[in-house]
């Protein structure tokens, strides 16, 4: 079972080797495995969206990270506004801070199991239950559509923002996954699981800042 | 067809709980784009049967039956090529190497006298096989599917994958529909024994057998304890 760092501009510092593994496993992953973006000369895939705005959750196993998520708020440049908006012809481009963009999320080859108890699933419990700890709504944003019966397998509820399409080659959709204790609750049932996956070191920095201004602004 | 149909099809699937309504709903919604008949299966490998991996059965009355018996999977280039792709595909774009056999003409020869004659798959991901497949069928010789009614009919795919996977009973035992004594008296029922020769080998009475089959096929809805087990295995509670 993995455990699920929750890395952010704060507290980078403490995770600069795990950080610096999770670039190279990303290169791996988007660069050689998925062909999506070119190759780095430095072996470290890095996008215009890995700014101060985005929080990682690291999936640590024996020591090694072996999954991930990038989540940021939608109400900052995210790779839907800026890449993808013409695929939410239905809802329009999401621009909610409790709204997170969920991307940039690989397991590891030795890792991919097809179980429903995988990794992967490991990631998911991880995602929703940081997601339910923040006060988010909703997770998502483009996918591919293959993987999309894994959310029905979880037993959770996506809304798509518009119909699914074939860009180069691949089928992607954007979808939002409805964020809430049931959604916890299922992928916990499926993973055996009681406790949390997450782990917290150092500053930690709320997701949904405009509440927290709020919550400054009502005291 | 237009967008808003696909939608409204979406958010219908929130609200399915069962495969009989979903598979009803999703034929009478791709109707418009010209397909009569669907099947959503898991994609059988290596003389792996067909049967027990099928989660909606939208095929003609004995084309299922047909195809089965003559183990028709191992040989189609339509089945075939679901498990070599990730990508939804028009059946006339199998490679030939697939299609081009002549067992497969075969297939899809015996497919026309049942009006099936094009059609359109879409392959995605099974938590149980080795991936799924929606596969569209139509009695028109060619599909002409417009880019957007690609599109359509690939979202409303994904939705009754998605569907279907959220019915699977993977989380825990215990809150089942079936009790283990209910799943045993299946078992035996698959076998091929009779209620008589169940209660002999479980220690039962006659009547507490037929009690528990009788559980069994209210418990989802059937008429016959036949149709009780191939429920139980579709939604592998028992496996014979």
């Amino acid at each position: 079972m993995i455990t699920a760092h929750v890395v952010n501009a704060q507290n980078r510092h403490l995770y600069e080797n795990e950080f610096d593994e999770f670039l190279r496993r990303r290169h791996d992953f988007f660069v050689h495995q998925k062909r999506w973006r070119p190759p780095s000369p430095d072996g470290r895939e890095l996008d215009q969206f890995d700014t101060d705005a985005a929080t990682y959750l690291l999936g640590m196993e024996e020591g090694r990270v072996v999954t991930s998520a990038r989540l940021i708020p939608t109400s900052e440049p995210h790779m839907v506004s800026e890449v993808f908006p013409h695929m939410c012809e239905k809802s329009g481009v999401p621009r909610r801070p409790d709204w997170a963009e969920w991307t940039r999320t690989f397991v590891v080859p030795e890792k991919r199991s097809t179980g429903l108890r995988g990794t992967l699933t490991q990631l998911c419990c991880a995602v929703m239950e940081y997601a339910l700890d923040e006060g988010l709504s909703a997770v998502g944003g483009v996918q591919e559509t293959y993987f999309m019966p894994h959310h029905g397998a979880l037993k959770w509820h996506a809304k798509p923002l518009g119909m699914a399409r074939e860009e180069n080659g691949e089928w992607y959709i954007v979808a939002y996954i409805e964020v809430n204790e049931a959604a916890l609750a299922s992928v916990r049932k499926i993973l055996g699981l009681d406790r949390s996956l997450l782990v917290r070191r150092g500053i930690q920095l709320p997701f949904v800042k405009v509440n927290r201004h709020l919550a400054e602004v009502a005291r | 067809m237009i967008d808003s149909d696909v939608f409204d099809f979406v958010e219908r699937c929130r609200k399915h709980t069962a495969t009989g309504p979903l598979l009803c709903d999703l034929l009478g919604t791709v109707t418009k784009l010209g397909f009569e008949h669907l099947i959503l299966s898991g994609v059988p490998l290596g003389g792996q049967k067909l049967a027990p991996m099928v989660e909606l059965n939208g095929w003609p009355e004995g084309w299922f039956e047909r195809y089965v018996e003559a183990e028709h999977a191992a040989v189609d280039g339509v089945c075939i090529y679901s498990a070599k792709t990730l990508k939804p595909f028009l059946w006339s774009d199998v490679p030939a190497r697939w299609s081009g056999t002549e067992a497969s003409r075969r297939v899809a020869g015996e497919a026309t006298e049942f009006g099936i004659w094009s059609g359109f798959a879409v392959p995605m991901l099974s938590v149980h096989h080795w991936q799924s497949v929606l596969s569209f069928a139509s009695s028109q010789k060619t599909c002409n599917l417009s880019a957007r009614q690609q599109v359509q009919l690939v979202t409303m795919a994904v939705y009754a994958g998605m569907t279907i996977q959220s019915f699977s009973n993977d989380a825990g035992d215990g809150e089942g529909p079936l009790t283990d004594r209910e799943k045993e008296v299946l078992l035996w029922a698959a076998a091929g024994k009779t209620s008589s020769e169940t209660s002999q080998i479980l220690g039962l009475t006659e009547r507490t057998v037929k009690w528990h089959a009788t559980r069994a096929r209210e418990a989802f809805g059937v008429a016959t304890t036949t149709q009780a087990v191939v429920e139980a295995v579709r939604r592998r509670l028992i496996h014979p």
